[in-house]
């Protein structure tokens, strides 16, 4: 093969002919270790505060007196209520249908339609991905609030000449729209990905034989990406039955109440009574338990699709004067979930009240002096949230980069039912699991973490467990397996493996992932709302009192305040991203 | 022949073997010995099991059945519940895609072996740059591996294999990305390069050329069955069986009955389907029914009779298939359907009378038994 045989390699020759057996010894404890641990602590996090949430809703609460006794008070109280099972459904319901309708249309134009500024405006729609639906609540009970306040009210009444104002946004229908838009990033996300990995000739076949653009996209393009289109929905029905932030910011103080926010009074209010958060919460459990398993039984087994294998890249279909109608939809969508809530925010923050007429509006920094200097928590919490986020992210991934690894490469076959274990908190809504968390950790000497920050990261690591191990599941899926069985064969370790092949390789994937569930936990509050004390407060939940508390334009610089620690680590990550990114083959 | 075979040491020795995913039965009943310094290659049709045992011999599959043994060292037996990971044997591999790590360069990619076998720094630069000049790529060294070419990669993949002196080298079908020109070339470099370091090799392939040009030894496998293990001449002049007659080679299969042994010739003298009498190799007890293979390039056409052969039948051209450095006809012997493959140094015509061959040795009369 080489063209010099030198002296030197018939020198070598010789030795290089002689095996030696064996120079490496290896005994693999740490991977035993390493798989054990997960094992048992995942194991633990999740089935340990769910235990303890069905057994506590059978311990009936003292201090109700007419129904004690039982220790099925919670779920008596429950049927007495069921008008929230309703509405909890109801605003469900109506969210997903929005998100997905919002979702499918964005895919489909952004995938496949012949419009301008398509690249950016892919990157601006699943900006609110990254939002919370808190600040999005916040914003819109400003843009669309009845009455010559609301912005929108005011434009429309104006140009319109209207003596009534149109929208209102402290309605049921108020909830679905500010949820649907905001969960439209995932449908999005995972409709548009899978459109991605659609081969075109799907499509072109359709078109070859007669039929137009728009029809091959509902006869062909459509039922193609069911799976993704049931997948997102279940998954947003679950995150809308338990948002907390939206029906409590917009339902809660006009009286209409969902399951999440009875919760929260049941646990928080004057007359606290646990059994009943319990029962309610297991109620909820079983609504996205029942999601999940319509889910994995409508998609055959498959409990998510990992968007992997050939990307291809789809024809764009060449829409002709239909572009500008087109591309307005994203542009809209943008508008309506970012710049506009985010715009009145802004503008409120620096008015003594709010208002949208120029001749009453007063401009000040006080809001921002007070939150900034005079406000004792804010301090604590920006300092509690990057904490809690910052060990969060980092526990989580660790804990789903071993668990993705143990699901995708190991042939155990105890993995199957750890992965299962791992999606359970899907199914869970947060508000649910942290009363479980409450329950499990209370009284519990061993580990005394209630009332300390631990007890947020734990909350924080459980329940986003199933999005940290699908994101590192569909990265190590695509590194190819004999990359690490070839460092294997040459005599590395396990742990030699994961260090000088696996993790390097994957460290773009994790670094995604690291950054979404800083995001998700710096944004979460429906879970935090319950956990936290005076000394443990974090950001999301400061806002949230202070809305109960305070004027609107603090309400909005604290906010703000959130949303611009999650633009610059966002901005962190990126760079490092681009400075570490491996290129790999 | 390979000087470096050493009769007295054996290098492999599988037992046994078996491999089962719940209720497929990938491998089965596999028994081998491989002598140190000999090329061994499996070979096989997708599916049947060549590339499980292949990995079973390096730890990465766990078998449920037998044993194998590297250097008289047990490193698998499943009644003793012997299970050494794959880093502790010594081995080496050389994978379909190359594995080629893209996150370092070409130099630490040969080096990664070495550098987990602790060998000093300047040691590992002696043997990286031995390495890559036996296969030629010497300059690429600093190299981002991402930057190579298939065929660069590849010859990377085969430097870092075999850079810290393994025990046995093992080949996954490493030459099957690489295309048809690059592999005929990759092949002869192969060979050479095994042959210099004098390694001990099990091949899995495909591909029955680089199975025949490649090894001391062969092994045929059909649903995870070894079919036939022998040298390469005799694999392919005497298969074991229909199934290996057929892989190696474009073979035509015919029904027959045997008439008995002619003296003590080793022929035996065979009834075609059709009729007509056949002297084959091997030999069937009389009037045993059974199959004679014979492969499309040892039949030869003649446009006259030439009188001193037997087996001579006269056909008829019915399809002529130009392929360029060859010519595929295909003949109808009196109801019978032959394929001929021909050189292309002539041409002869569809519907055209001619003569057809094939020696007695050429013609392998098989057991309907498989």
């Amino acid at each position: 093969m080489g063209k010099s045989r030198t002296k030197f390699d018939k020198e070598r020759l010789t030795e290089h002919t002689t095996p030696r057996i064996s120079t490496i010894r290896t005994t693999n404890y740490l991977q035993k270790v390493v798989f054990l641990s997960t094992s048992i602590l995942v194991s633990v996090i999740v089935l340990y505060p769910l235990g303890m949430l069905i057994v506590s809703s059978f311990s009936p609460t003292q201090t109700i007196s007419d129904i004690s006794a039982s220790p099925l008070q919670g779920y008596l109280l429950l049927f007495r209520e069921w008008e929230l099972v309703r509405n909890s459904i109801v605003i469900a319901i109506g969210a997903t249908a929005l998100a997905l309708t919002f979702g499918i249309t964005l895919a489909w134009i952004l995938t496949r339609a012949q419009i301008p500024f398509k690249n950016f405006l892919e990157q601006l729609v699943i900006i609110p991905f990254y939002m919370s639906p808190l600040l999005g609540a916040l914003g819109w009970i400003v843009l669309a609030s009845p009455g010559k306040v609301g912005l929108i009210n005011v434009v429309v009444m104006q140009i319109f000449g209207l003596s009534e104002s149109p929208f209102n946004i402290y309605t049921p229908l108020g909830i679905i729209w500010v949820l649907g838009i905001f969960f439209t990033p995932f449908s999005f996300l995972i409709i548009s990905a899978a459109l991605r990995s659609m081969d075109p000739s799907l499509e072109e076949s359709s078109r070859v034989i007669g039929a137009g653009k728009f029809r091959t996209a509902f006869i062909i393009t459509l039922p193609v990406v069911k799976p993704a289109i049931l997948n997102s929905a279940l998954l947003i029905f679950i995150l809308s039955l338990g948002n907390f932030a939206v029906p409590a910011v917009i339902g809660m103080p006009q009286g209409y109440l969902v399951m999440t926010t009875r919760i929260f009074q049941y646990v928080s209010g004057f007359d606290p009574n646990f059994s009943a958060a319990a029962a309610m919460g297991i109620s909820l459990f079983v609504f996205g338990a029942i999601g999940v398993y319509l889910q994995s039984a409508l998609l055959g087994g498959k409990h998510y699709t990992t968007v992997t294998g050939r990307a291809f890249r789809p024809r764009l279909i060449d829409v002709g004067r239909w572009k500008y109608f087109l591309v307005s939809i994203p542009i809209i969508y943008v508008l309506v979930t970012v710049v506009l809530p985010l715009g009145v925010m802004i503008w409120s923050s620096f008015l003594r009240w709010t208002t949208f007429d120029i001749k009453l509006a007063e401009f000040t920094l006080a809001n921002y002096h007070f939150i900034l200097n005079e406000y004792p928590i804010t301090i604590i919490a920006i300092k509690n949230s990057l904490i809690v986020a910052i060990i969060g992210a980092s526990l989580t991934m660790s804990i789903c980069f071993v668990l993705a690894w143990m699901v995708q490469r190991s042939k155990i076959p105890a993995v199957r039912i750890l992965e299962y274990i791992s999606i359970i908190p899907l199914s869970v809504p947060p508000m649910v699991f942290s009363i479980g968390l409450l329950w499990a950790w209370i009284n519990f000497p061993l580990l005394p973490i209630y009332g300390t920050l631990w007890i947020l990261i734990l909350c924080n690591v459980t329940i986003l467990l199933p999005y940290g191990v699908r994101t590192m599941s569909a990265t190590i899926v695509q590194l190819d397996k004999n990359l690490e069985e070839c460092a294997q064969v040459i005599g590395a370790s396990w742990g030699k493996v994961i260090k000088t092949v696996t993790l390097p390789l994957i460290s773009q994937g994790f670094l995604a992932g690291w950054t979404l569930i800083f995001v998700a936990t710096l944004n979460e509050l429906a879970a935090m709302a319950l956990l936290v004390t005076s000394n443990t407060m974090v950001l999301s939940v400061a806002v949230y009192d202070l809305f109960n508390q305070n004027t609107y334009p603090n309400v909005a610089v604290m906010a703000l305040l959130q949303a611009i620690i999650i633009v610059i680590v966002l901005a962190i990550a990126r760079a490092i991203g681009k400075q570490y990114g491996v290129t790999s083959a | 022949m390979n000087e470096a075979i050493d009769t007295n040491v054996v290098a492999l020795e599988i037992n046994s073997l078996g491999v089962r995913y719940g209720d497929v039965q990938a491998v089965q009943d596999v028994n081998f010995t491989l002598q140190k310094g000999q090329h061994l290659t499996l070979v096989g049709p997708s599916g049947c099991g060549k590339t499980t045992i292949l990995r079973a011999i390096a730890g990465l599959e766990t078998p449920t059945q037998g044993s194998i043994s590297l250097f008289n060292r047990t490193v698998f037996d499943a009644a003793a519940g012997i299970n050494v990971p794959a880093e502790e044997r010594e081995l080496s591999m050389v994978f379909q895609s190359y594995a080629i790590w893209p996150h370092m360069t070409v130099f630490d990619n040969v080096a990664y072996g070495l550098r987990l076998r602790k060998v000093p720094k300047d040691e590992i630069s002696r043997r990286v740059t031995w390495a890559l000049d036996m296969v030629g790529i010497n300059e690429f060294a600093n190299r981002e591996a991402p930057q190579l070419s298939g065929g660069q990669q590849q010859r990377v993949a085969l430097a870092r294999s075999f850079v810290f002196n393994p025990a046995i080298l093992l080949f996954d079908e490493p030459l099957s990305n690489l295309d048809a020109k690059l592999r005929t070339q990759m092949r002869v470099e192969l060979k050479e390069l095994t042959t210099r370091i004098g390694i001990t090799s099990v091949y899995v392939t495909h591909d029955q050329e680089e199975a025949l040009s490649l090894s001391d030894v062969v092994i045929v496998l059909d649903q995870g069955k070894m079919q036939q293990l022998s040298d390469p001449i005799t694999t392919y002049f005497r298969p074991a069986n229909t199934f290996v007659s057929e892989f190696m080679g474009t073979s035509n299969v015919i029904s027959a009955r045997s008439k008995g042994p002619v003296n003590s010739s080793g022929l035996s003298l065979v009834e075609l389907e059709n009729g007509f009498e056949i002297y084959c190799s091997g030999q069937l007890p009389k009037n045993e029914p059974g199959i004679v293979a014979i492969k499309s390039v040892h039949l030869h056409i003649t446009p006259t009779d030439p009188n001193k052969h037997k087996n001579c039948w006269q056909c008829r051209i019915v399809t002529r298939l130009f392929v360029g450095d060859f010519v595929e006809y295909r003949l109808d012997f009196d109801g019978l359907n032959l394929l001929v493959r021909d050189l292309s140094y002539r041409l002869f015509d569809e519907g055209q009378l001619v003569y057809c061959h094939v020696k007695p040795e050429h013609a392998n009369l098989l057991s309907m038994v498989q």
